[in-house]
């Protein structure tokens, strides 16, 4: 016997309602964000409601170089509002080079429609670039090492051709 | 011959020749010279200057967030001079672009369109030699993400001499919008051990911003009974491709539910790219389609509704 069943019934039918979620975000040259050593910076991002009914976002993000200023479980926009803003707080990281970033938005509650829900998520990422201060006095660890050894080897060197010299000029005068 | 002159006759004649002398030399040396007076009435073209705004810092000024799915109205303001009068400038002929690069990405007011109104702006009266004009352009969300926007002004006298500035520039920044059109999908009614049934409507993922999403992933869970939560539909029953074709390069979910959406014509991670149809660039672009497909099991399911909510995820990476 042929058993008919109901995958996620549309009771009513399909909704036309539209579906979305949006935010905006500081254009950064190059996907990067430059940082020096040791700062931090404020990076912006605005949500944007396109719909007509409130929603409620959620926020993820890296919180190992970025915090947010003023933290929501979830943050609550009225119908078509845009340019509700979040700022975090980027710190540049000890160690100079590129890290990556990132921050998810996502809604809290799927609008399905009479259909099967399908919840919106926008992960965006972005480079962390930390420079070096042009400020500070930095030393090359690398050439400091090379320095010193080449300083030793011709110490050495030195200490050892030096008296070999004297002894031949001694047997010379002698 | 000898001809004898008179002591006193010699002396009136050297008189005479001195005399008439500067007369016979002023006859002789007439010059006929003409000249003329040219009188040139110049027309001062107008120049103008963009408000609030230190152009000579050659860098981007201010930054607009496109609305997602919609239009920003952006406000440019400038001070337009024209040292011959006010009267002079002809302010329906202003035109305000906003122009990206070399790829020639454009928006400009309506009164540069529609040359015989004055459009998206006004103008107001400052001093005698200055006018104040506001002109409102349009930036759809598709814009460009760019801190290199040029603002290009130009206003012309009612000579035909035109004004420019095109020193002042802007950014456009990000915008990351998904849009569903059918909120959701569904199989309607469906038969135990029914194969490559397709849900209807097909699940339409529109871009509605500026961003480039690089990996969209799908996360689906098993479908619970609602009435009978021991019964469910495994996730790998389902499947999903951008073709509406059963005999099609279906990916099937696999156990953990996250699939990412593959171009399977190019063999690459699926791309939402930004755009709209009247868009002057990626016209094509701006929405993917995908058909979400079941094979329902052939025993194990009593007739209820069976439910649960799936997660579409979209990357942007640089």
């Amino acid at each position: 016997m042929r058993v008919v069943i109901f995958l996620f019934l549309a009771i009513a039918l399909l909704s036309l309602e539209v579906h979305s979620i949006s935010v905006a975000s500081d254009y950064l040259q190059g996907g990067t964000l430059e940082l020096i050593e040791g700062t931090s910076k404020i990076y912006s991002i605005r949500l944007q409601n396109p719909t007509d009914d409130q929603v409620g976002l959620k926020l993820d993000y890296d919180a190992a170089f970025m915090k947010v200023i003023d933290y929501k479980e979830i943050y609550t926009l009225s119908p078509r509002e845009t340019g509700y803003s979040i700022l975090f707080n980027v710190t540049a990281p000890k160690k100079l080079g590129e890290y990556n970033v990132g921050y998810t938005v996502s809604e809290v509650e799927p609008a399905g429609g009479g259909g099967l829900p399908i919840r919106l998520k926008i992960n965006r990422n972005f480079k962390l670039k930390i420079i070096k201060d042009p400020n500070k006095f930095h030393i090359n660890y690398f050439a400091s090492i090379y320095v010193a050894a080449l300083l030793i080897l011709g110490f050495a060197l030195v200490k050892k051709i030096l008296p070999k010299k004297q002894e031949r000029k001694r047997k010379v005068n002698k | 011959m000898i001809v004898k002159i008179k002591k006193r006759n010699l002396v009136l004649l050297i008189i005479a020749i001195l005399i008439s002398l500067p007369l016979v030399y002023a006859a002789a040396s007439v010059v006929k010279a003409s000249f003329k007076v040219e009188l040139v009435i110049s027309n001062r073209n107008p120049t103008i200057v963009v408000n609030n705004i230190t152009a000579s810092l050659g860098s981007s000024q201010f930054s607009v967030d496109p609305t997602a799915a919609g239009t920003t109205y952006v406000l440019i303001s400038f001070n337009v001079t024209d040292a011959d009068n006010i009267t002079q400038i002809n302010a329906s002929k202003t035109v305000v672009n906003f122009t990206l690069g070399t790829n020639s990405e454009y928006y400009s007011n309506i009164s540069a369109v529609a040359s015989s109104e004055f459009g998206t702006c006004k103008n107001t009266t400052a001093t005698i030699t200055v006018m104040i004009i506001n002109c409102t352009i349009a930036l759809p969300y598709y814009a460009n993400a760019s801190g290199n926007w040029r603002i290009n002004i130009s206003v012309q006298d009612i000579y035909g001499g035109i004004g420019r500035n095109d020193s002042a520039f802007f950014t456009v920044n990000v915008v990351s919008g998904l849009a569903l059109p059918n909120a959701g999908i569904n199989f309607s009614n469906v038969n135990i051990g029914q194969a490559n049934v397709l849900a209807y409507p097909h699940l339409l993922i529109n871009n509605t911003g500026n961003d480039d999403f690089t990996q969209i992933n799908m996360s689906a869970a098993a479908l619970v009974g609602t009435t009978t939560t021991t019964e469910n539909i495994a996730v790998t029953n389902f499947g999903v491709n951008t073709t509406n074709s059963t005999t099609n390069l279906r990916t099937a979910f696999p156990s953990n539910g996250v699939l990412t959406l593959t171009d399977t014509g190019a063999g690459a991670n699926m791309k939402l790219l930004h755009g709209a149809t009247s868009a002057l660039q990626n016209a094509d672009k701006g929405n993917i389609s995908v058909f979400v497909w079941v094979n329902v099991p052939s025993s194990g399911l009593s007739s209820q509704l069976y439910n649960a909510t799936w997660n579409v995820t979209t990357t942007s990476s640089p």
